[in-house]
């Protein structure tokens, strides 16, 4: 690993451009159906975990005098550093299947009159593989353009959209009978949680004066915008939310503008398709730099190869059954999510001493 | 170095190519049909008629009158009978452009919310496609020729969708909306009535030399169930008979416009009651917003009562429900912003200075006409148990404590007040 391949203001560049991008698609609806009208109160709950997070991480490395995830454990003991990133290889992995599966449902339904020929979402696996030889680095200038095009694309859509609203669907605010709002937050973390980027992010960019307030204010806007994305979805969808698959493509279409110009909401789904193939990477490549240090490698290749093509068989095998995978993951994963995104981070207390080593 | 970059970016454009385009499936543009509207008619209990008004492609040196068709099949579902069109006329109908579907009389008169649902959930229809019903049958509708525009369903949509955030004189809905109210606690939802009204004078294209819109519309063919729709008007096959036979009662009844001012509600996906014109108009004040929205109303000046039309330039509507007194009293709220539109009067020229300003009297009729519609209008959700006002839904969302003790009888308990503010525009 090596320091300083990503700049502080990429990291503020990568949440804002992709944070929103795999929470949009079918999370939507998969919040209107547990919970209602009250499907923003888990995003507040995940917020709240997530800020928590990201406050420890900021915290705690400039405690730490800005070491990396790695150097911390492997200070503490070289097999248990090996072990942690071993499971977090496999936890990214799990994390990266869903938004793809998403990205192809999205793609296919959005853009296709039929059902397309199954390879045409597999580029996109060359894509994935080139960002996860290149690292880091190539991501965070990726983030730079790409932010442009994701407060383009969703600037469109809310603007399309918010006018179509009835924003009193959402109420009651607090009474009711739904209550699953923990229980959804907890079944939705394969979605969120994406705080657990900056543990790996550590010690691969200078902690400058106020870093943390740019980072807190870069992870909070774009998740502000997932929370107003999914009170329009269900101010406009309202008691047929939970039929809405595919909310991205679907919330803009009422516009009245549409009805006499035409369908330009597609340019905004098409930027922030343009946007998502790099979001769908990022945990990709946080699983191959995982295996490739548990595996003690110094390049990533191989890893690489193991990551993606395995990613594309589980996307092969099991894309077309959406909702057994969404069970599975709702029925055995919860724990894993849970311990590796918001517990495992704990470990970085293991590092006391304010010196930078070099893997 | 360079070789290798010039091979990861000719392997890019190949990627951009594969997920940008539909993968080279484009279905061939002479076999497509792209549906502008389609019908749907109750044949028996387990079949379904459905008439689809495509556009056809056409080579630029062919005439704009062979642009149209009508084709129709039946199936005992709304995409088996749609199939049946496919597979009989070669063509492929293309249905995200369909922005009108028209529910006949027969259909809409049994259970026909799981088609509507079905168009909901599936990828080819636009859940922001609107839905009427009409009177008669949906093919009827969709075979009637009109002066407004080629296509009977182009006509139909300039009636429902034109400035459809303004005009209020219909009261439009579309699939979204209502599979949304069906589900909502007040359970109900509505769609304009379409009903074919004789125009007065023929089409321009009829009597012109130049025009053929009246020949291509009676030789429309109709492919039912013969799978020789052909292309176009002109070409009539074996199935076209049908068509030829409706094309030619229309023209015998002469050239028709369409009107969607009456609206239907249902209750729990029946038919529960239906609006005038007029209580159409009072309804889209009272629930949407509201531009261009025009009054007619009656004045009395110095004992004569005057034709005059009010403008509504601004609305702003409540509905208030107050639950402490233990008996429910529903509060509805309007205000407007007014500007005189005509009168059937001749005016004094200090009065024709102020000009779009109404008379206090102008006001007053206005207040009184709105409050008795709005009364009228509750009234009859009351006995028809068809919840317009969307009651039931905003006693859970903002009185949820007393929602359980009186969702099921507060239309028939509650106290009603009506307030009308009706002011000039300055």
């Amino acid at each position: 690993m090596q320091k300083n391949d990503i700049k502080i203001k990429q990291v503020c560049a990568l949440f804002i451009a992709f944070l929103p991008l795999t929470k949009i698609i079918t999370a939507p609806s998969v919040f209107a159906l547990n919970c209602g009208e009250k499907l923003w109160q888990p995003l507040i709950i995940l917020l709240s975990l997530d800020l928590i997070l990201l406050l420890f991480l900021i915290y705690v490395c400039k405690k730490n005098g800005n070491k990396s995830f790695f150097n911390v454990l492997n200070e503490a003991s070289p097999t248990l550093a090996k072990g942690v990133f071993f499971i977090y290889s496999i936890f990214f992995l799990l994390k990266a299947f869903i938004p793809i599966i998403e990205h192809k449902q999205l793609i296919e339904y959005s853009f296709y009159e039929t059902l397309p020929l199954a390879p045409v979402f597999y580029p996109c696996f060359a894509i994935i593989f080139y960002l996860c030889i290149k690292g880091f680095k190539v991501l965070g200038r990726v983030s730079e353009f790409a932010v442009v095009f994701t407060l383009i694309g969703l600037g469109l859509i809310f603007f399309l959209s918010v006018f179509s609203t009835d924003f009193s669907a959402l109420l009651p605010l607090i009474a009711g009978s739904n209550k699953s709002g923990p229980i959804t937050a907890l079944n939705a973390l394969w979605w969120f949680n994406d705080a657990i980027y900056l543990l790996f992010f550590l010690g691969r960019f200078d902690l400058q004066k106020k870093s943390g307030l740019k980072i807190f204010a870069s992870y909070l806007l774009p998740f502000c915008a997932v929370i107003l994305f999914y009170c329009i979805f269900y101010g406009i969808f309202t008691y047929v939310s939970p039929a809405q698959n595919v909310a991205l493509s679907e919330i803009s279409i009422f516009s009245v503008s549409l009805v006499n110009v035409g369908r330009f909401d597609y340019v905004a789904t098409f930027i922030l398709c343009f946007s998502g193939v790099f979001s769908i990477a990022i945990p990709v490549v946080c699983s191959v730099k995982c295996l490739t240090a548990s595996l003690g490698l110094n390049r990533s290749k191989i890893p690489a190869i193991i990551i993606c093509l395995l990613l594309l068989l589980l996307t092969i095998l099991f894309s077309a059954k959406y909702t057994a995978v969404l069970a599975f993951y709702t029925k055995y994963l919860t724990p894993l999510f849970l311990i590796c995104g918001y517990i495992m981070p704990l470990l970085y207390l293991l590092g006391g001493k304010k010196d930078v080593q070099k893997v | 170095m360079y070789k290798r970059s010039k091979i990861i970016f000719a392997l890019f454009l190949l990627a951009a190519l594969m997920f940008f385009t539909s993968d080279f499936q484009l279905i061939d543009i002479e076999k497509t049909a792209i549906v502008a509207a389609i019908g749907i008619d109750y044949v028996d209990e387990s079949t379904l008629e459905v008439t689809a008004q495509v556009a056809v492609p056409q080579a630029s040196d062919q005439t704009a009158t062979n642009s149209d068709a009508l084709l129709s099949a039946k199936g005992s579902t709304l995409f088996a009978a749609l199939e049946n069109i496919s597979r009989e006329t070669g063509w492929y109908p293309k249905l995200t452009f369909c922005n009108l579907i028209i529910l006949g009389q027969s259909f809409v008169e049994h259970d026909f919310m799981p088609v509507v649902d079905y168009v909901l959930t599936s990828n080819r229809f636009l859940n922001s496609a609107v839905i009427a019903t009409c009177e008669g049958s949906a093919r009827e509708i969709l075979s009637s020729p009109t002066p407004l525009d080629y296509v009977s369903s182009f006509a139909l949509q300039k009636v429902l969708l034109r400035n459809l955030d303004r005009a209020s004189a219909v009261l439009v809905a579309d699939v979204r909306e209502i599979c949304a109210l069906n589900r909502s606690r007040s359970s109900f939802f509505f769609m304009p009535l379409i009903k074919i009204v004789q125009a007065g004078d023929k089409p321009k294209w009829q009597t012109s030399s130049t025009g053929s819109y009246s020949t291509a519309i009676n030789a429309t063919p109709i492919a039912q169930g013969s799978g020789s729709g052909g292309k176009g008007g002109s070409e009539s096959g074996q199935g076209g008979s049908e068509g030829s036979k409706g094309g030619s009662q229309s023209s015998e009844s002469g050239s028709t416009v369409f009107d969607a001012t009456k609206t239907v509600l249902f209750t729990n996906g029946k038919i529960a009651c239906e609006f005038t014109a007029e209580q159409t108009l009072c309804s889209n004040v009272m629930t949407k917003r509201a531009r261009e929205c025009f009054l007619p109303i009656v004045i009395n000046k110095n004992g004569n009562d005057v034709n005059a039309l009010i403008s509504i330039i601004a609305n702003d509507y409540k509905i208030l429900i107050n639950t402490d007194k233990g008996i429910p009293q529903i509060t509805f709220s309007l205000d407007l912003i007014c500007e005189k539109e005509e009168t059937y009067l001749t005016e004094n020229v200090k009065e024709l200075f102020q000009t779009g300003s109404v008379s206090d009297e102008g006001l007053l009729a206005l207040k009184n006409k709105l409050t008795d519609e709005i009364t009228r209008l509750f009234n009859l959700s009351k006995d028809t148990d068809s919840d317009f006002f969307k009651i039931k839904e905003l006693l859970y969302k903002k009185h949820y404590q007393k929602y359980a003790a009186f969702k099921d009888n507060i239309l028939q308990i509650a106290k009603v007040k009506v307030e009308v503010n009706c002011k000039n525009r300055r």
